[in-house]
């Protein structure tokens, strides 16, 4: 019926509230969980319940399922023995790795001043495709917003008066959790910047913290902050700023690509290797969606009186970016003219002129297409 | 599978290992070994030799033949080192076109990172008999206390030997690693490296699979090499007040007392005295042959050498400080690197961190052992093992003035990022040039230069009105990067410090070229030589049959008009490099043996 050892003694887990739950422990649970003090053992509670040994029974498994109660010896302390893990053995700590690792991703969004389940996700970046669980991006982008909200004890989740082996035993876990080694082999786009930013404030924490004299500055700083209201970040330069330049270096990697490619496509170009510039330019189209790239791109087919289907679907691309512009229209209708289209030709430069009324260049165009066609 | 391994590329002697099936083991070479002594030589036709087989040849070609070659690494030419280098080593070392050292043999340059790709290829070839396929991902380590240029300049040697050199991390953090994984451990340790080159110390915290790195520091120009020089030092005094000669000016007794040296001081580990004989080491100009013949003793040995022991406990003992921490914090002392076996080292760490050092790991294997633990632990994601590794040197630019203004101090846990506003220091100055540095000198020229580039396009205003900002980041894999930002106008500059290795882009594509010519040539010797034993034996084995009589037999004697003619059609092939005529020549002697086989057969 149940495999619960007789000898175990419960203990009631101070770290959840049971009013968090989904589904609410019933009465009974509620009067079992009462009586648990991590010395009683299960036997002694089935004598004394009063709710007879399998509905107490019943009701430990419901407890510890909730996660209300630890069980000495079940979960816990998963590598107390000091020999290499071997494969078999591996599996069976994983799994109460993951148990450790949930229970540290929920204390840590504890440390946060947000509301998980209400918080505004910026949900572009959590729908981009990454290897990288869906709880966890959404973990990383509620830690990374809100971390200049909160000071390095809250961060670390420690007391003021913490020591060195307390701040280690906080930090390692954090450390190992946001790592970028750990990702290594994984996809983790514009996740990246967000988790080595996440790891390097984690680790200035730490290191202020275990160092004396850096603590006693933070400390200084920290109260000052209290006083004034102002920030409770971190006292360098390089912390106040981190989040903009966060940003700026996202920009600066994206800008940097996009010159990198648009210089392989010119080349590629210059080589007559058309097919694969045009590529290189869609590729640096998609990073950032240059009008003047497009025209350039659009107008280069044109003069060279290749790919004019490319060439026309660069100038669309210009066109939907700046609509107003008549000259990703009229460069459209070229385009056109070029095929031999001239009905399509004809209504683009129309269209332009409408944006650029009396525009001599369009008027000529327009009037020499119109007698083409009549002819 | 994906797999990268771990090498040690040590100044007298490298060593590869790999994960397998969660044991981290040492691959050793064809000869059994687990370590290959890091010697390279270029044979009189042009061949490479490596490891145990250069070792062995160095005293006969002495000036062709390249050991601690990691001491030059990413050093420019003036530095002391190269100066060192260039009066002490045998082989003959010339300014490259970057301002950087390069070694002439047979008439041609070798760049270091040539050198030490030279042995790279040579591990990763014992890793591919070993595994049934060529590694191309390798962690590779070095000295705690090498700078970015040294550090970039081993990538390049990566590069260049086919490998993809996907962490370059320190030797005593490594030599941790391969203590702590796999136990539980909640301990605090100090690792002692003393090899042939280089000294480190590293501490750190080990907790829950995490390998803290807290301080690290070094020299890398103290090793084993040192303490046989102050051997050869010795002997040479002695010879010299002997018989008015310095046996130091002539290569080849400089070789033997060399090998002499280093075998002496391996001896008295284990001894209280050797014997040193070294007969015919120099022969006077009137013919008399001179002879060295001495002993040593242990006591002697640590009288030469005691101070070099010092040294090393001094820089502990900066580490130490720079951790916050005391010898009663450590927990462990584990000791790595070849010369930890001389038992006065042994000793006199015992008496300064007051326990005795653990004996957990083995001093040569445990750096590659390491090394492949991390590489198993970025290729599986895996939870047990994390490296929190730091950067040794401070790291930052010039100021007006001529200062060094310090942005990532040294032993910040990487990756890390440091940024800093900076403002112009002339009135209407229109560029700011960004020099960036690495070292521990307050003054900029004293230190390292890592590369530098200009911010242009200011706007003309009164000095201290612009603002720069200037941002340096070191990667997980530890690539610095540099970015400055004109504030004002957004406008950006940044580079990649890697352009001090010594070696352009070009020129590193070239040497991969060469090299992978190189193996191909080797491979095609190869198998031209087999094909000319093919031919030979076929050659041989007809001639055997044929010199039996003929007998006046009208067809046996055909035949053997057939293959005499065969034989020296394929005899005139015999010595060219022409590899498909060699082929045909071989199918064609054996067509001509099998008839003459059958024929003799029915005869
Ligand atoms: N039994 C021994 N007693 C004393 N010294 C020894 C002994 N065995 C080896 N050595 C010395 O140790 C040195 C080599 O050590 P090791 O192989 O650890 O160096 P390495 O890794 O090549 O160098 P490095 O780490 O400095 O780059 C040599 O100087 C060698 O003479
Ligand atoms: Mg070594």
């Amino acid at each position: 019926m149940s495999d619960l050892d007789e000898n175990l003694a419960p203990a009631p887990a101070s770290d959840v509230d049971p009013r968090s739950l989904k589904t609410s422990p019933t009465a009974e649970e509620y009067f079992i969980l009462s009586r648990l003090d991590g010395a009683i053992t299960i036997g002694q509670l089935c004598k004394i319940s009063g709710l007879g040994a399998e509905k107490t029974l019943q009701c430990i498994e419901n407890l510890h399922r909730h996660g209300l109660i630890h069980l000495p010896g079940t979960s816990e302390s998963p590598s107390a023995n000091s020999s290499p893990p071997s494969a078999a053995a591996n599996s069976e700590s994983d799994a109460s790795k993951s148990s450790n690792t949930d229970e540290l991703a929920d204390s840590i969004r504890d440390r946060f001043p947000g509301d998980f389940t209400n918080f505004a996700f910026d949900e572009e970046l959590l729908e981009q495709q990454v290897e990288l669980e869906i709880d966890f991006k959404r973990e990383l982008l509620f830690v990374h917003q809100q971390l200049d909200q909160i000071d390095y004890y809250q961060l670390l989740g420690v007391d003021r008066d913490a020591r060195r082996r307390r701040l280690r035993r906080a930090y390692f876990p954090m450390s190992k959790r946001y790592h970028p080694d750990r990702f290594y082999k994984k996809i983790t786009g514009d996740f990246e910047p967000i988790i080595q930013n996440i790891f390097e404030r984690v680790t200035a924490a730490y290191q202020t913290l275990s160092d004396r004299n850096k603590r006693a500055e933070y400390d200084a700083a920290l109260e000052r902050g209290r006083a004034s209201h102002a920030s409770l970040r971190g006292s360098t330069p390089a912390s106040r700023r981190s989040e903009s330049r966060e940003n700026i270096m996202g920009d600066r990697k994206r800008n940097m690509a996009f010159k990198v490619l648009v210089q392989r496509g010119d080349k590629a170009f210059d080589k007559g290797r058309v097919a694969l510039a045009l590529k290189e330019y869609r590729k640096a189209f998609g990073l950032r969606p240059d009008a003047e790239l497009a025209l350039r791109v659009a107008r280069r087919l044109l003069d060279e009186q290749v790919h004019l289907d490319d060439g026309i679907s660069f100038a669309r691309m210009a066109h939907k970016i700046d609509p107003d512009s008549p000259q990703a229209v009229a460069l459209i209708g070229a385009l056109y003219e070029e095929k031999g289209g001239l009905d399509d030709a004809l209504y683009h430069y129309e269209l332009a002129l409408e944006s650029a009324p009396g525009d001599p260049e369009l008027t000529a165009r327009i009037s020499r297409l119109k007698q083409a066609l009549h002819s | 599978m994906e797999r990268i391994i771990g090498i040690d590329l040590g100044t007298t002697n490298s060593c590869v290992a790999v994960v397998e099936g969660g044991t981290p083991q040492v691959i050793p070479n064809k000869g059994g070994y687990k370590t290959t002594p890091s010697v390279v030589a270029i044979t009189e036709s042009g061949r490479r030799l490596v490891g145990q087989m250069a070792k062995r040849q160095a005293i006969t070609n002495a000036e062709h033949t390249v050991y601690a070659s990691k001491r030059l690494i990413g050093r420019t030419w003036d530095s002391s080192e190269v100066r060192h280098c260039i009066e002490t080593c045998p082989y003959k070392i010339v300014q490259g076109p970057h301002d950087d050292a390069r070694i002439k043999l047979r008439g041609k340059e070798y760049s270091l990172p040539e050198i030490s790709s030279i042995i790279l290829q040579e591990m990763k070839l014992i890793a591919e008999e070993f595994l049934g396929e060529a590694p191309d991902k390798a962690v590779v380590t070095v000295p705690a206390y090498f700078n970015d240029n040294q550090r970039t300049a081993t990538k390049d040697a990566g590069r260049i030997a086919g490998l993809d050199i996907v962490r370059i991390i320190n030797e005593p953090t490594t030599a941790a690693l391969a203590y702590g994984y796999g136990r539980d451990l909640d301990s605090t340790v100090a690792i002692y490296d003393l090899g042939g080159g280089t000294f480190d110390i590293s501490i750190l915290d080990i907790f829950d699979g995490v390998f803290d790195v807290l301080s690290t520091a070094g020299d890398t120009f103290l090793g084993g090499e040192d303490f046989d020089a102050r051997i050869i030092e010795h002997l040479a005094f002695e010879f010299a007040r002997e018989h008015r000669i310095d046996l130091r000016n002539d290569e080849m007794a400089l070789q033997r007392l060399r090998d002499a040296a280093e075998k002496a001081k391996i001896e008295l580990s284990s001894m209280d005295e050797t014997e040193i004989s070294l007969p015919f080491i120099h022969s006077k100009d009137d013919g008399e042959a001179l002879h060295l013949q001495t002993t040593l003793s242990r006591e002697k040995f640590e009288e030469l050498t005691i101070d070099l022991v010092q040294r090393t406990l001094k820089i502990c003992e900066a580490t130490l400080q720079e951790s916050g921490l005391t010898v009663d914090d450590i927990d462990d002392v584990i000791l790595v690197g070849g010369m930890t076996r001389m038992p006065r080292i042994q000793k006199e760490v015992k008496d300064y961190f007051g326990a005795a050092p653990s004996k957990q790991v083995h001093p040569d294997e445990a750096v590659a052992l390491g090394a492949a633990i991390q590489g198993a632990a970025l290729v599986e994601g895996s939870d047990d093992v994390l490296l929190l590794d730091v950067t040794p040197h401070n790291m930052g630019i010039m100021v007006h003035g001529g200062g060094f203004e310090v942005l990532i101090e040294a032993n910040s846990t990487i990756p890390t990022s440091h940024s800093h506003i900076f403002t112009t220091v002339r009135d209407n100055q229109t560029s700011v040039k960004i020099v960036v540095l690495q070292g521990d000198n307050d003054q900029a020229e004293k230190n390292e230069l890592l590369g530098e580039f200009v911010l242009s396009g200011l706007r003309r205003a009164p000095a201290g009105e612009v603002e720069i900002d200037v941002t340096f980041e070191i990667s997980a894999d530890g690539i610095v990067s540099v970015h400055a930002t004109d504030l004002e106008t957004g406008k950006e500059q940044s580079i990649t410090v890697s352009a001090t290795s010594g070696l352009t882009e070009e020129e590193i594509e070239d040497m991969i070229a060469e090299n992978e010519d190189y193996l191909v040539e080797l491979k095609h010797g190869e198998e031209l030589e087999d094909q000319r034993a093919r031919v030979r034996k076929a050659i041989r084995e007809i001639e055997k049959l044929i010199d039996q009589d003929s007998d006046g037999d009208e067809i046996v004697a055909q035949l053997q008009q057939r293959a005499t003619s065969a034989i020296a059609e394929a005899r005139d092939y015999l010595e060219s490099r022409d590899s498909d005529a060699l082929q045909t020549a071989g199918d064609k002697l054996e067509k001509v043996l099998q008839s003459v086989r059958a024929a003799v057969h029915s005869a």
